[in-house]
């Protein structure tokens, strides 16, 4: 065994605590440190393997190493080592990062690593092991594998050790780069702490008698605690800036929300990796017992319901954005059932993809890990490079081409001979699976020919014919793999060069076509099953039909279309264009000049209705769309409109802004009515009076017209009305909803949304009608999550049965009194 | 081995085809990348290190009609074996898929 460093200082304990007492770490094993707790806070409440593997490494380091200073320095020797193997590594070799990786690991291990400290590592692990082990069974971490794994990850996570050398030199640059992971608070923290420390320090040396002697020690600390201050100076500066700090808050939540997602998504991972392997070393259990099942096997159960746990919880989220994204689609009142069949539809979705993608991954999982045990980890790796080649190939292929090869595996099933003799062959290679896709259908006949017989389609206006024709085509390219039919073609394409970019697209939505929507009938047909001809005419006419759409989709990407929401006019949309077109250029418009252009592009819009779709600019319909290129793409008009906005004189300004006062005035006190052309001319007319209670309901009249009440009591509770009503908003009902069921029980709330898998399954499975729950008019996908949300939310309090047998709204109200 | 099974529509069997055509072009490719990774290790599993070079060579010449040469050359009933992948991948497919859905409806 060659081992490359010394053994570790085992220091006297009581000399480690009076060094930590007088003496703070230096710069870069501080910078180690903030590293590794960062990396060791971030996997906090993670409760799968991989994270917990590599808790339980960081654990041991720490009690390997019980002093700071001597654990950080050999994480920083070996992390040198680590890094220069995986650096040579991959100079030489073309394998993945990750087999570079596990050599290095290795090497540290047979190399590196003393007798002594993997002794250590291993009493320290067993420890971990045996007390989680007694939690819960099946989750025993093997010592070499779970330490293999996790150093990796810590390793990955701290800097080259050559950089952090040059690192050092300079002052600022390694903190520089803790600031990058660290949150504001954490960095604010650290930094007040850190000069605590120092200021206590300086005071302690002054207060020496041999205070010159540690005169260069002092004039050090005086620098740090002075830089220390003028980074405090500056967050206490940010402070006062309110719309920043709202923002950089928002923008936190948002990482936060998007780490969650993100390590939502990797205990899935983990929790199938498991169970794949428990279920492989059962299935081995149960063929070598006879009698037994594999739930007798140990660890076998709790693996599978974690599993299961971590699929209903993916499939919730998928619910969840399914909601919100139909939601988005703003259906009117009188069209939610509409909106309820396409959330049935999106669900079923979801839950077959689920179930597919599953068991797929499942499966490849199981694969690895056979594959592993047979061919162990060195061949294994070598495998795993080869078919990921192939699979990255397949990957890369233009979509016709990679359905066709689907087809010919899985939706048609294989015929050798139809393929020329190379099928099975080019299949497995990846390289040469695009050119076996071409040989089938004749190379060029796919895109050009069938982009070519698309335009003379469209010119000749002769639809059925040519679409006999291409059919007749293809079929004949396809059995004879004739060459000249491609040269032909081709000939045809260069001949003209109009309209081609919508050809190609038309031809392109084709070739999709030839593989996905028809691909059992179209695949089926080339491989000698259904008549190829009148599958193929109906790709074609679908090409023409989606490729259409297609167009008009590119329009809608360049951002020219818009679709009218709930509540739109010709003014948001107008807006809505300037923004996305002119950017800044219009958002650092003022207000006044703002509102002109938009004013003149709703002038442009309402001269012609009918060019952008429209019957009337005050009668729009929620999904229709309405298309501003004209306008917005029209330069000359634009920078006319532009200039004339920009001629605006203070008084032409000051009315603009009065009479956007006197509109949105009138809006907050009429959210219910629409801002029509003609109401705005009424408002600004002085014809439409502004008052307050006009839709005042007779009872909200009759309330506010009571005494109110002058006692504290009554204080208290406007307080409470507030509070109750912040919740149900943060909630997301509206009082409509809410108060539809908040007479309702708790516990029958509970009981009808047991979990909220459970409450998506059933709302997926059953009538609308059979749900008793109570709701506001026609019962929406939306309102169910609601429910589904305050459910949950009831039960993250741990309601007792007292609690139960309240209503929702006296539920409520305690909360909120509290 | 069951011809009429291996040419059945994988779509139909797993009783997708009611799926939006973006989706369901999605789960396929999915799958046949699956496949494509068995038949891999199949064919490699059956070469010796000797032939897995040679492999790695004829690989890297892109011409189907070499590939074809080498392989069934080099192994047995080759077609056969790339059918009894995907009948092995579809049977499995559709018992994980049924055992999921009956676990997660429990």
């Amino acid at each position: 065994m060659v081992n490359k460093f010394e053994q570790p200082n085992q220091e006297n304990k009581e000399d480690v605590e009076q060094k930590d007492k007088t003496e703070s770490l230096p710069e870069d094993l501080i910078k180690t440190k903030e590293i590794i707790d960062n990396l060791y806070e971030k996997e906090e409440g993670y409760e799968f393997n991989q994270a917990r593997n590599y808790r339980m490494t960081l654990d041991a380091f720490k009690t390997v190493y019980p002093e700071e200073r001597t654990k950080l320095k050999r994480i920083k020797e070996i992390n040198k080592v680590y890094k220069d193997e995986f650096n040579n590594g991959l100079k030489e070799g073309t394998r993945p990062e990750q087999y570079y990786k596990n050599m290095a690991i290795k090497h540290l291990f047979e190399n590196v690593f003393t007798d002594n400290e993997k002794e250590n590592f291993k009493i320290a692990l067993q420890k971990e092991s045996e007390r989680q082990g007694s939690k819960k069974q099946g989750m025993k971490m093997k010592f070499l594998v779970s330490i293999e794994n996790s150093l990796g990850t810590v390793f990955d996570n701290l800097p080259d050790e050559k950089a952090t050398v040059s690192e050092d030199k300079e002052e600022t640059k390694p903190k520089t780069e803790t600031i990058e992971i660290e949150t504001r608070e954490v960095q604010i923290s650290r930094y007040k702490e850190e000069l605590e420390k120092l200021r206590k320090k300086r005071d302690e040396l002054m207060d020496e008698e041999e205070i010159k002697n540690k005169g260069k020690k002092l004039r050090n600390l005086n620098s740090e605690i002075i830089e220390l201050e003028e980074k405090l100076e500056f967050f206490k500066s940010e402070e006062k800036e309110p719309e920043k700090e709202k923002e950089l808050e928002k923008q936190e939540e948002q990482e936060k929300l998007e780490d969650l997602e993100e390590k939502k998504e990797l205990i899935l991972d983990d929790v199938r990796r498991e169970y794949a392997r428990i279920d492989l070393d059962a299935e081995k259990y149960i063929k070598e017992n006879k009698g037994k099942f594999k739930n007798d096997f140990e660890g076998y159960e709790e693996a599978k319901s974690a599993y299961l746990e971590a699929v209903q919880n993916q499939r919730v989220r998928m619910y969840k954005d399914a909601v919100e994204e139909i939601e988005g689609l703003c259906f009117p009142e009188s069209e939610k059932e509409e909106e309820n069949k396409k959330m049935k539809e999106k669900m079923e979705e979801i839950v077959k993809e689920t179930i597919v993608k599953e068991a797929d991954r499942l499966h490849n999982q199981k694969m690895d890990l056979k594959l592993e045990t047979k061919e162990g980890s060195g061949k294994f790796e070598k495998i795993k490079n080869i078919t990921g080649k192939v699979v990255e190939k397949y990957r890369r292929m233009p979509l016709y081409k990679k359905l066709l090869i689907s087809g010919g595996l899985l939706a048609g099933g294989l015929a050798a001979g139809a393929a020329g003799g190379a099928t099975g062959a080019a299949l497995v290679t990846g390289v040469v699976a695009g050119k076996w896709a071409q040989r089938v259908l004749g190379g060029a006949a796919t895109a050009v020919g069938l982009e070519a017989l698309i335009k003379r389609s469209q010119e000749k206006k002769e639809g059925k014919e040519t679409l006999a024709e291409l059919a007749d085509k293809l079929e004949e390219s396809i059995k004879n793999n004739d060459k000249k039919l491609d040269e032909k073609l081709l000939k045809l394409e260069g001949s003209k060069k109009g309209q081609k970019t919508k050809r190609y697209i038309l031809a392109g939505t084709a070739g999709v076509l030839v593989g996905s929507g028809l691909i059992g009938k179209v695949v089926g047909g080339i491989w000698g099953g259904e008549g190829t001809k009148e599958v193929t005419e109906k790709v074609v006419e679908q090409a023409q039909a989606e490729g259409v759409g297609k167009v008009a989709e590119q329009a809608q990407v360049a951002g020219f279309i818009e679709t009218v929401g709930k509540g739109d006019s010709v003014w948001k949309m107008a807006e809505d264009q300037l923004e996305k077109h002119y950017g800044e250029e219009f958002i650092g418009l003022d207000k006044a000049t703002q509102t002109h252009l938009i004013d003149a592009i709703k002038d442009k819009v309402a001269e012609n209705p009918e060019k952008f779709g429209l019957e009337d600019i005050d009668k729009l319909k929620v999904g229709q769309k309405v298309d501003f290129s004209s306008i917005i793409e029209d330069s000359t008009q634009m920078d006319e409109m532009s200039k004339e906005a920009g001629n605006l004189v203070d008084s032409e300004k000051a009315s603009i802004l009065s009479n956007n006062n006197k509109i949105e005035e009138w809006a907050n006190e009429h959210p219910k009515e629409e801002l029509t052309t003609e109401k705005v001319d009424e408002i600004l007319s002085g014809k439409t009076e502004i008052a307050p209670d006009a839709d005042m309901t007779d009872v909200e009249k009759s309330m506010v017209d009571q005494e109110h009440p002058t006692t504290e009591q009554a204080a208290l509770e406007t307080q409470i009305n507030e509070a109750e009503s912040k919740i149900v908003e943060s909630l997301g009902f509206t009082p409509d909803e809410y108060n539809a069921m908040e007479s309702i029980k708790v516990g029958h709330l509970l009981e009808q949304l047991p979990s909220e898998f459970e409450a998506w399954e059933m709302w997926r499975d059953t009538p609308v009608t059979d749900i008793d729950l109570p709701h506001d008019g026609i019962y929406s996908s939306g309102e169910f999550g609601r429910q589904v949300g305050l459910a949950e939310y009831i039960r993250s309090l741990n309601p007792d049965e007292g609690v139960k047998q309240m209503t929702i709204r006296q539920f409520m109200r305690i909360i909120a009194s509290k | 081995m069951d011809k009429k099974n291996i040419q059945q529509n994988i779509i139909k069997e797993l009783g997708l085809e009611g799926l939006p055509e973006d989706k369901q072009i999605e789960l396929l490719t999915t799958m046949t990348e699956s496949v494509l990774k068995r038949i891999t290790i199949k064919v490699l599993e059956q070469l010796s290190e000797e032939d897995k070079k040679e492999f790695d060579q004829v690989r890297e010449t892109d011409d189907p009609d070499k590939i074809s040469q080498f392989l069934g050359e080099k192994i047995d009933n080759y077609d056969e074996m790339v059918e009894g992948v995907i009948k092995e991948f579809k049977e499995e497919m559709k018992s994980t898929m049924t055992d999921l859905e009956k676990d997660l409806a429990k």
